[in-house]
């Protein structure tokens, strides 16, 4: 059985995790896709929230070779459409619930 | 196999120069990546362009390129010419793994297999992959600590080089609370390491099932109760559903449709406890059973003297 402990990165595991040089990651940090807790980077600690997204931004990167600036950007702007997606789907649902008398 | 005519792909010219490669790969990219496109075929689209562009922007792949498609004579079934290799293959895991979306085209040209290329990161020592996989979670298995099987495919480097996907299963336990989307770090249960590198970790990315009775708002629940137009108006004792056992909820006089009554602690668990139930109380009608039901409804309307649209169009 495997437990789950909470998991937390240091810089060097982060950045051997993503596969990854510090440099990137501090660019990242700075430009503030992720924001680690520890104000230098040899104290910062990394979760795998941060760990999906900087993969993500690293993804988007190698693909739309856009800077970090557009890719913090467009990470912010997808975060949000699927934010909204998932409140329309909700809402939706809600209100077919209440709209849709018992047709049996 | 397909031959794939990279410069029609990218939509420029033969001669185009890296400049011009480029800007058409970013525009391409942007229109279809999956993170970005709605639109139908997206995703495979995306994948040919940067197929494409991984070989036009790179002056070898290119030039070996242009020599096959010289002599490629438009059969539909392409062969690489006999004893083709390749001298700008892939050569490092990173970008062997990159290209694992790739056309058995641009495999059988730049890839690994029998021709090498893949083959060369088996030497040094690397870490296993990540892998990430969706788990279903019932709402009622989120309040206390479950245990769930979970099987998934792990892409797994044989012996010369090539990738295949191996079944594995693993019990876990999944903590108290979790919510829609949180992901949980499986320490090493992903792709083995090569050589005395460690394995890589798995993902868990939780995803909540939808209830046929409730919603989730946050931590908060939302259930739908119908009740007469009578029970509305007199209040009532109705009994309703949780996630942990009936209860009884009093319905006060005078309810409209869609109001909400709050029912505390029947939510899902958090970390500073647990959310709360609400229940949207619509008034139902019934259905019209006869002329003595019509006609209280009408002795109704004349002793209340009632104007349901009085403040509507204020």
């Amino acid at each position: 059985m495997a437990d789950i402990p909470k998991s937390s990165f240091d810089l060097v595991q982060f950045c051997a995790a993503i596969g990854i040089t510090a440099e990137v990651i501090i660019e990242i940090v700075e430009i503030g896709i992720i924001e680690p807790p520890g104000s230098r980077p040899e104290d910062w600690i990394f979760d795998a929230h941060m760990l999906g997204t900087t993969r993500h931004a690293i993804q988007l990167q190698r693909d739309l070779q856009v800077d970090w600036a557009g890719i913090a950007l467009a990470l912010n702007l997808i975060e949000e459409r699927n934010r909204l997606q998932r409140e329309v789907h909700h809402l939706r649902a809600r209100l077919e619930r209440f709209i849709d008398q018992a047709k049996d | 196999m397909q031959f794939k005519d990279y410069y029609e792909i990218l939509g420029v010219a033969t001669d185009a120069d890296l400049k011009a490669i480029k800007t058409s790969y970013r525009k391409l990219a942007r229109q279809y990546h999956p993170d970005v496109s709605q639109e139908l075929g997206a995703e495979e689209r995306f994948k040919e362009v940067t197929e494409a562009y991984e070989v036009l922007k790179d002056a070898s792949k290119r030039s070996e390129y242009d020599q096959l498609r010289h002599q490629y004579d438009g059969a539909s079934n392409f062969q690489p010419p006999p004893g083709w290799q390749s001298t700008s293959a892939f050569h490092e895991g990173s970008d062997a793994q990159y290209a694992q979306g790739f056309s058995d085209f641009f495999e059988s040209l730049f890839g690994g297999g029998h021709g090498g290329g893949f083959a060369d990161f088996r030497d040094s020592a690397r870490r296993g992959s990540d892998v990430e996989v969706e788990l279903p979670v019932f709402l009622e298995e989120t309040l206390g600590e479950t245990t769930k099987t979970i099987t998934y495919e792990l892409p797994q480097a044989q012996e010369d080089g090539r990738i295949t996907l191996v079944s594995k299963k693993l019990n876990i336990k999944i903590p108290v609370g979790v919510i829609d989307g949180e992901r949980i770090r499986v320490p090493g249960q992903a792709s083995p390491g090569i050589g005395d590198a460690p394995s890589g970790d798995l993902y868990l990315s939780i995803r909540l099932v939808p209830h046929p009775l409730f919603d989730v708002e946050g931590h908060d629940l939302i259930i739908t109760v119908p009740i007469a137009p009578w029970e509305a108006a007199l209040g009532t004792k109705v009994n309703i559903p949780t996630l942990d056992g009936e209860i009884t909820m009093t319905v006060p006089t005078g309810t409209q449709t869609g109001s909400r009554l709050r029912v505390r602690g029947k939510g899902l668990a958090g970390k500073q406890g647990r959310g709360d139930l609400y229940a949207v109380l619509k008034v139902v009608m019934p259905d019209r059973d006869g002329a003595s039901i019509d006609e209280q409804w009408r002795m109704l309307a004349i002793s209340c003297d009632f104007d349901a649209r009085a403040n509507w169009r204020d």
